[in-house]
């Protein structure tokens, strides 16, 4: 079958460049929660050992009192509400940050997966932004934003459409050689999508265009 | 005649000299020839052992006519059995010569170790027969100084016997010990070598990395597996068109899953 832009199916290989899914931008999610909590989780005891010995007691010989100034920003470091806006913070910075550098955040990265915009450049601090507050907005009406994934044609969610960023591979994608190959099969068969109907033919036909 | 009676008494191993405390103990010499010996006789003991044990595994293997390579017994009648337990006809004169002579082997060896029998027996009936003649002798006047030095040899004789039994035994050891000790170090030293090989180390964090590279891969491709198949039923649930018949992805966006587009730029910036 010849594609529009000329090129022949059988030169194609792989998915590399195209439209990521929901499940692998939702396991990317997972180990990105999974990487934040452990900082958040370490910086935190370590914060909260050394600011209680220096408020209880000495540290290293110096206490609260030695050190001006030391009183005041604690007094504002330790306030109720604090922890959690500079945890907030964090978040924002991680993702928003990640994104603007290399366009991936860790857990996207181990999936092999790229956050750019529409026209395929990079993500720039307002967009991201945006982008991150878009998570919010998908998430509110039972996370329907990011199951929009699934329907879209550019499998974008709420939080995509709001940034106009995709997400693509950017490794060689195809889909395992044993697992699920039989439901794949089946349905391509259903679906009358190949004659050949093999799960690799399925995904293969990601890039075929619309006759 | 002095004989020595103990190893641990032979004159060719030097025995620890007792040295004044502020003198450091000189190092005990050791006889090379005997080490050597040791070595040999225990290796060859080690050796020998392994083989009869693993001989009669071997021999078990191939009377129940199993293959060498697996586990899946074979029909014997099969021409192209790879243990060769169908027996091949010669098929030149070189052959015949090469088949006879291997039967003459066996043949000789098991005509051998009748012949040990019989030998044995023929032992027996002819000391029956040379008591039988020398017991009248014993009653002859001026044989006794004569059968005396006789019953001092022979005691001398089994005294040189026990001397050699008992050396035997404690050398049988020590040696089976050295030789073991020899090639477990010797197989130590070869391993430590081989891991401080470039080339080995280079294989293993390969092999590391790999494995690594693999477990990601999986990941990555089952992910991929999963976005199909659950795309395909929310789009066939919805009616929608499958992916199949969806266009590409433009071409700038497919760009930038090699290079991220303005990175170049930016570097530009901070130098």
């Amino acid at each position: 079958m010849i594609l529009p832009d000329g090129e022949n199916q059988s030169q194609l290989s792989d998915l590399k460049g195209y439209y990521a899914g929901l499940i692998s931008r939702g396991a990317a999610f997972v180990l990105d929660v999974i990487i934040i909590t452990l900082i958040i989780t370490l910086t935190s005891w370590i914060s909260y050992v050394t600011l209680t010995t220096f408020t209880t007691g000495s540290f290293f010989g110096l206490s609260a009192s030695d050190i001006p100034m030391l009183e005041p920003v604690l007094n504002i470091i330790l306030k109720p509400g604090m922890a959690g806006l500079v945890i907030l913070i964090f978040i924002i910075g991680y993702h928003v940050l990640f994104w603007f550098f290399a366009g991936q955040t860790p857990g996207k990265a181990m999936l092999g997966l790229r956050v750019v915009t529409v026209e395929g450049k990079r993500v720039s601090i307002l967009r991201g932004l945006l982008r991150y507050f878009g998570y919010y907005l998908s998430a509110i009406p039972l996370f329907a934003g990011f199951w929009w994934v699934l329907i879209d044609d550019q499998r974008q969610g709420w939080h995509d459409k709001l940034s106009k960023t995709v997400v693509i591979y950017t490794w060689a994608a195809r889909p395992d050689e044993r697992f699920m190959v039989q439901e794949l099969s089946d349905m391509n068969t259903q679906l009358g999508i190949n004659s050949n109907n093999s799960s690799t033919q399925l995904t293969r036909g990601e890039i075929d265009s619309g006759d | 005649m002095k004989h020595t009676t103990s190893v641990v008494d032979s004159p060719e191993i030097d025995q620890p000299t007792q040295v004044p405390a502020h003198q450091a103990a000189p190092p005990r010499k050791i006889n090379r020839l005997r080490s050597l010996t040791r070595l040999l006789v225990g290796g060859v003991e080690l050796g020998a052992e392994g083989l009869l044990n693993r001989l009669e595994e071997w021999e078990q293997t191939v009377a129940q006519g199993k293959d060498v390579a697996g586990d899946q017994p074979v029909d014997i009648t099969q021409p192209d059995l790879k243990v060769g337990l169908q027996p091949e006809e010669p098929k030149s004169a070189f052959d015949l010569a090469r088949v006879i002579t291997i039967g003459v082997i066996f043949d000789a060896q098991e005509r051998l170790g009748g012949s040990f029998n019989q030998i044995r027996r023929a032992q027996k009936g002819i000391n029956r027969l040379a008591n039988r003649f020398l017991e009248p002798l014993e009653r002859v006047p001026g044989i006794k100084p004569i059968q005396r030095n006789i019953d001092q040899l022979a005691a001398r004789g089994e005294q040189e016997v026990s001397r050699w039994i008992k050396i035997g035994r404690q050398e049988e050891t020590q040696s089976k010990a050295l030789a073991e000790l020899a090639f477990t170090d010797s197989v130590e030293n070869y391993i430590q070598y081989l891991a401080a090989q470039p080339a080995i180390e280079e294989l293993v964090e390969d092999q590391s990395t790999s494995l690594a590279t693999e477990v990601v891969e999986e990941v990555r491709e089952r992910a991929v597996s999963l976005d199909t198949f659950f795309e395909g039923i929310a789009r066939a649930m919805l009616r929608r068109a499958p992916r199949s018949r969806l266009p590409q992805p433009p071409a700038q966006v497919k760009m930038s899953a090699n290079t991220l587009r303005g990175q170049a730029e930016i570097k530009g910036k901070v130098q």
